[in-house]
């Protein structure tokens, strides 16, 4: 039992899986950090102001919404590739590299849950710190504030996202062992070498993670219910 | 405060008002039948709403001067306490948790101080949001129907609390209600609207006299005539 | 633990249907990627058909994967290049007997000038290693991974000291791809190389620096997976892919293939009668 466990961890080390899972929280918090402040400033401003092609803008958010990462990775692959247009930066196969993916792609997803729900409730919200007597600052914090829950929702979404996706890493990140590797396109290789056992071993990592998450979302959600019960 | 020539179109509604003066220090009353304009008039006061034409003279006052209590209070995602302290928070002004407590217990809802106000029955939320707009002691407060939701006890006790602050601070009160009588008791002028358009503005006796088809009416059904 | 890990794997395995369909016209592969990489199988499946009346349906992963595919009698017949995996495999009675089928040579490639052309594999892997040149390794099991590493420890080098040294845990072309962005030496198989240097959209930047060496041949191998393990396997497609791939017209076809394309065959055929 000693001897299985030891080689199903020196198994593991072999692929860096350990390195891998440190990467993967690595990316997952600082891509979902600011696609947060991006997608929470995107959603309220439009919900806020009325532009032409608002609509249009809308639209594309939420096609953007549903592209496959994969996509997002190739476009992200052919900007910073050492012959495209950002390749002086040397951003292919780092770290940053496949934050900037994943910025695209969680983006439009927080933006668009933050536009729904800031649609939905901001526009009392705001009528209610008018009527206290707030100023414009007071105003937005306010609705921040008070749009809080659903913001951790959205952010909880969006590195959930984070974690599990494979498409853009693997294209951008080039899943380089010790270096740009994650727990996903880790898993991905082990298949390719025909080595289940501790590829589900890392899914079960995965799936705890996910799980952890989905505790949480149901905290803030259970705040929520309490917090809105009539 | 001065509102002239103001005209705004929300819809299929139009309010157009050729002069409503509403002295300081004073405590008015915004009458009329539902749909006339009075909660129109609060919002377009409080800039929640735009209007297209005409000019309000707020003769000195500063945003931070004047509060509404919505017909439907909104409740901050929090606690009581946390609904109350906000104007508070808005104005950076000191809070002072004894005279907060005085107000909870004339209400007899100190004991839900921590609770979140969405828990509370919307009466107690109407407490709570009256609460709000008197405790930062405003010079212009702007109170819309939140009175007649209350029953017997509670109404007393916020006329009570009203009176005092007028008379403490001499604020200026404007009261929007559909029921005249249970106001007539501290109101000193009245304005009466009708579809959007201001009619009268007077004493409660000048309500009672006048000739004019609506007012009559409503007085009628108000059983003041 | 292992065990209980390994059974639930196969479950979800299982569960996916995606090898369920059972039909007898169907030819179930697994393969490498460099017989898919270069196009060759595309271009043999219709033929095959034409031929024979057999359904080539492949897949193309790394030789450990494949083997394991053949292992759990997830396919009808396996064409790779490991030798010793495939003797093992045999061995071991999950196929039934090996057969060659033509090979080609694996070579060192990298940027212009990087290093010296030579013919000798062992002083330009020792070059990369003592100069800590960039250098990609596949990293992933595949029979060239497999090669590369015999080779690093023929000479007693643990090629990860390199600080320069990175496993790209993907097939030839990403890491071919990778070699030329990174300015990195790679050893890749020359069929996906040409491919790659004249096909992809962004052309790799890169040059021979080492080929011709004994010790850089990748022999292909093809065997069919043991009916007698595995009896709902088809094995008489298995046999007639056999039959046909070792025969003298098919062998030529394999000799003429990308000829036209890159000036030199991509594979010898080599095939035993």
């Amino acid at each position: 039992m000693v001897e299985m466990v030891s080689e199903f961890i020196s198994l593991l080390k072999s692929v860096g899986a350990f390195h891998a899972i440190y990467v993967t929280l690595l990316m997952g918090f600082v891509a979902t950090g600011i696609s947060t402040c991006l997608g929470i400033t995107f959603g309220l401003l439009l919900e806020k102001y009325h532009f032409p092609f608002k609509n249009a803008v809308l639209r594309v958010n939420k096609t953007l919404m549903g592209v496959p990462p994969v996509v997002i990775g190739l476009v992200v692959y052919m900007l910073v590739m050492r012959r495209g247009p950002l390749g002086v930066f040397e951003l292919l196969f780092t770290i940053p590299g496949m934050i900037i993916a994943q910025v695209l792609i969680i983006t439009p997803i927080i933006t668009g849950m933050v536009h729904t729900v800031a649609q939905k409730q901001a526009p009392q919200m705001r009528a209610f710190a008018k009527s206290m007597g707030a100023n414009e600052k007071q105003t937005f914090w306010l609705v921040i504030r008070e749009l809080r829950s659903e913001m951790y929702f959205a952010v909880i979404t969006g590195f959930g996202r984070s974690i599990s996706e494979v498409g853009s890493v693997m294209l951008v990140g080039g899943n380089i062992k010790a270096s740009t590797r994650t727990m996903t396109t880790a898993i991905s290789l082990l298949k390719s070498q025909g080595i289940f056992t501790e590829g589900i071993f890392l899914g079960v990592v995965l799936l705890l993670m996910s799980f952890l998450l989905q505790m949480l979302v149901e905290y803030f959600r259970k705040e929520e219910n309490l917090n809105e019960n009539f | 405060m001065r509102i002239s020539n103001l005209r705004a179109r929300l819809g299929d509604f139009t309010l157009d008002i050729d002069t409503v003066t509403m002295q300081e220090h004073r405590i008015h009353a915004l009458i009329g039948s539902n749909g006339c304009g009075k909660s129109t008039i609060a919002k377009i006061i409080m800039g929640i709403l735009p209007y297209q034409q005409g000019e309000i003279d707020f003769e000195g006052l500063k945003p931070h001067d004047i509060i509404l209590a919505s017909q439907k209070p909104y409740m901050l995602h929090d606690t009581v306490w946390e609904n109350i302290v906000y104007p508070l928070k808005v104005r950076k002004q000191p809070i002072c948790e004894q005279e907060a407590d005085t107000y909870l217990k004339e209400f007899g809802i100190l004991e839900k101080k921590f609770e979140y106000a969405r828990q509370l029955s919307s009466g107690q939320q109407q407490k709570v949001s009256l609460i709000r707009t008197l405790i930062a002691k405003p010079k212009f407060i702007i109170i819309d129907e939140s009175l007649s939701n209350l029953d017997i006890e509670s109404m007393s006790t916020a006329k009570n609390m009203l009176r005092r602050l007028h008379e403490e601070y001499g604020a200026t009160f404007v009261l929007i209600s559909h029921q005249v009588a249970s106001i007539a008791d501290m109101v000193n002028e009245y304005h009466f609207f009708d579809q959007g358009r201001h009619i009268l503005s007077c004493d409660l006796a000048g309500l009672k006299q006048s000739s004019h088809e609506k007012i009559k009416y409503y007085m009628q059904l108000q059983s003041l005539r | 633990m292992k065990k209980l890990l390994l059974s639930l794997a196969m479950a979800v395995l299982c569960a996916a249907p995606a090898f369920a369909a059972k039909d007898s016209t169907e030819l179930k592969m697994a393969t490498t990627t460099s017989t898919a990489d270069t196009g060759l199988l595309d271009y043999l499946t219709p033929i095959f058909k034409a031929d024979t009346g057999y359904d080539l349906k492949y897949v193309s992963v790394g030789t450990g994967a494949a083997i394991k595919h053949g292992e759990n009698g997830d396919v009808d017949i396996l064409l790779v290049h490991a030798k010793k995996s495939e003797e093992k495999f045999v061995a071991d009675g999950f196929g039934v007997e090996r057969f060659e089928v033509m090979y080609n040579d694996f070579i060192v490639v990298g940027p212009k000038d990087s290093l010296p052309y030579s013919n000798d594999v062992k002083a330009t892997l020792a070059q990369v290693f003592e100069k800590k040149v960039n250098w990609v390794s596949r990293g992933d099991d595949s029979g060239t991974d497999k090669k590369e590493k015999a080779i690093w420890k023929s000479l007693n080098i643990n090629p990860a000291e390199n600080p320069n040294y990175k496993e790209s845990g993907s097939g030839m072309g990403a890491s071919l791809s990778m070699a030329d962005e990174l300015r990195a030496l790679i050893l890749s198989d020359r069929g996906t190389f040409l491919k790659m240097k004249n096909d992809a959209s962004v052309k790799l930047d890169l040059d021979i620096i080492c080929e011709k060496a004994p010790d850089l041949l990748n022999q292909y191998g093809v065997i069919a997976v043991n009916p007698a393990k595995y009896p709902d396997t088809n094995i008489k497609a298995a046999n007639a892919f056999i039959e046909w791939i070792t025969s003298d017209k098919v062998q030529k076809i394999i000799a003429d293939f990308g000829v036209d394309k890159y000036g030199q065959g991509l594979f010898v055929p080599n095939a035993k009668k």
